[in-house]
């Protein structure tokens, strides 16, 4: 037998129950995201592959799926990310010079299956601010993340921000090669503390800078670490204060609003690190070996698309948030309509029930000729001259 | 929504212990540090094993899976040759390797038969266990090769024709010269690493972090060169 039943590595797909509870997400979502003045843009699933790869690195580039346009002869990628298409409509389309929110629920599709087991069509949903490069648009972007997890009812989160100037402005001042400033970084993203010293040393990195970056790797926990950061820090190259500074900023503007919920940090943490420009965000929820939601600044994408704008937003997978789900949608009343009546007027009756019921937001299924429909909870009788709907025996 | 602070009290930690070498000279480690298990590991027949801590658990595992087990989350911590976690691949993205614990001390090497005719740059039949390690270090060597994965006896290929070379862990070097085979290139030294889950850092970090250093405390302790 052809095994035509096979799906790709990765490619998983949603069944009842789970399809629905992915959709119904992804309304609430959405409808909260319109509640904040976001408004939905819905990009396409194929780009000119020149497109997608604005400010991406080598990563986002081996998550892209190309294909040949057989219009143009040009390459064509599956976005891996839809953030950057995001970017390219605020720059390139809406021509706003105040503020634009944007906001957008879509799939994807990673060229690799990721190996932290999460399929490779994720379904992407996310939030932007285009057009403030004040850090009051990052805390309203971590405001409103925090909202969409607690939607979500998810297992107990937590978000944790870092910044890329603190490690770009510390390695900027070393005349190093790009491999060599790149192992510094994979050292420092696994901190590994004998990978980095190691490193610290082939390059030889003066023990003023390389000091300060074998400190990087325990620079995390909640908002004491940006004090203890500021004093070990205290000489470090010019940005690397600031990028802190902002950090303390952002997380005294989120405390205020959101009292109760406290932010971490992390110094060496860089999710991102090639598209991002600032502060970054990474949500983590209890029970679950990844992330869950990323973010961060990514000012001067548009730049590529005709106009330099600031930008900060996040994105998540909807078919993760919906496993972490928590809470139950609405469900429909499943009630059973028999095909036909035995008289006229009752079969009119039935049929003006049938459309009362579902115009009411029940669920009303026809029994189809020699069929059983045993899950069914309800069904319409004609009791007293009325169809009724009563639960089956 | 919890504070951070109170949410962050514990279900249990599993820690991924390799089977073999590395587990002998980790478990005195561990134990110093309080970390004990209930029963006598390595001859345990038992592979999910409780500790004397009613909050932590123990897997034990072959040295590849460490880095799967961790990067998944199912275990938090994971101790294994830093020769599996240069094959982990993509897996890497999910961990960090916070301590060198110093023990289970080796080295990658690329050995070559002693008889061999010294080399031009034709392409080169590689036997080896780490197909990753070995393809990279090809790449990198700007050398075309043809990488033989074999699950052991890894010296044996080149002596029956199978291979031109290996890549291979070597200790004493005595495996090598026995099989008439010299080291050529070193790829990396290899010691027993400390890794944790990212995320599970960052949900559990007091208990976690807590952990992670008295190891590495214990491990400076007994003479980390």
């Amino acid at each position: 037998m052809k095994q035509y039943w096979q799906l790709p590595d990765g490619a998983e797909e949603l069944l009842p129950p789970e399809a629905a509870r992915v959709e119904h997400l992804r309304y609430r979502l959405i409808d909260l995201f319109e509640c904040w003045g976001y408004e939905l843009v819905s990009p396409p699933l194929i780009e000119f592959m020149d497109s997608l790869m604005v400010g991406g690195g080598d990563d986002l580039r081996l998550s892209t799926l190309e294909v040949t346009d057989q219009v143009s002869g040009r390459t064509l990628g599956l976005r891996a990310d839809i953030s950057p298409q995001v970017a390219r409509i605020d720059a390139n389309k809406l021509l706003s010079e105040g503020v634009q929110r944007l906001c957008y629920a879509g799939s994807a599709l990673l060229a690799k299956p990721p190996p932290s087991g999460a399929g490779r069509c994720p379904l992407k949903i996310g939030a932007e601010i285009y057009g403030c490069a004040h850090l009051e648009a990052d805390v309203e972007i971590l405001l409103l993340l925090t909202e969409a997890l607690r939607l979500t009812q998810a297992p107990p989160f937590h978000i944790e921000l870092g910044h890329v100037q603190v490690f770009r402005r510390l390695v900027a001042s070393l005349g190093l090669a790009a491999e060599e400033i790149a192992a510094l970084f994979s050292a420092l993203q696994a901190k590994s503390a004998s990978e980095l010293e190691a490193l610290i040393s082939a390059y030889k990195v003066p023990a003023a800078i390389g000091n300060l970056l074998m400190a990087l790797p325990r620079l995390m926990g909640d908002q004491g670490v940006l004090a203890r950061a500021k004093t070990m820090l205290a000489n470090a190259p010019e940005g690397v204060l600031s990028a802190i500074d902002e950090l303390d900023q952002i997380a005294q503007g989120y405390a205020h609003r959101s009292p109760g919920f406290s932010l971490s940090f992390d110094l060496a943490e860089m999710q991102g690190y090639a598209y991002h420009g600032g502060v970054i965000y990474t949500a983590y929820a209890d029970d679950l070996g990844q992330p869950i939601a990323f973010g961060g600044r990514y000012d001067g994408l548009g730049s590529a698309f005709g106009r330099s704008r600031a930008a900060t937003g996040f994105d998540s997978d909807l078919k993760n948030l919906a496993r972490l789900c928590g809470g139950e949608w609405p469900q429909k009343r499943r009630i059973l309509a028999p095909w036909a009546a035995a008289s006229d007027s009752a079969s009119r009756q039935l049929e003006d029930k049938i459309a009362e019921l579902r115009g009411r937001g029940d669920s009303v299924i026809f029994q189809l000729p020699a069929t059983r429909a045993d899950d069914i909870p309800f069904e319409l009788q004609w009791r007293d001259d009325a169809w009724q709907v009563c639960p089956r025996s | 929504m919890l504070p951070l602070s109170e949410w962050l009290v514990d279900p249990v930690l599993t820690i991924a212990l390799n089977k073999g070498r590395i587990l002998k000279s980790v478990l005195p480690l561990l134990a110093k540090a309080g970390i004990e298990p209930l029963e006598n590991l390595p001859d345990s027949r038992q592979l999910l094993i409780p500790a004397t801590d009613p909050n932590i658990r123990m897997i034990v595992m072959r040295s590849q899976d460490v880095p799967v087990f961790v990067a998944r989350g199912v275990a938090e911590i994971g101790i294994t040759g830093k020769d599996s976690l240069l094959e982990a691949g993509a897996h890497v993205l999910h961990f960090y390797e916070p301590v060198d614990l110093g023990l289970a001390r080796c080295r990658l090497v690329r050995a070559v038969p002693a008889n061999a005719p010294a080399g031009n740059h034709a392409p080169v039949r590689v036997a080896t266990k780490y197909e990753r390690t070995a393809k990279r270090f090809y790449l990198e060597a700007g050398r075309q090769a043809e990488i033989i994965k074999l699950h052991g006896a890894i010296e044996i290929a080149p002596l029956v024709g199978l291979a031109d070379e290996i890549i291979d862990i070597a200790d004493t070097g005595n495996t090598l010269k026995a099989n008439g085979l010299i080291e050529k290139d070193l790829i990396a030294e290899i010691s027993a690493r400390l890794i944790v889950n990212k995320a599970a850092l960052k949900r559990r970090f007091k208990r976690i972090s807590g952990l992670v250093e008295a190891i590495e405390q214990e491990a400076e302790a007994s003479g980390k060169a």
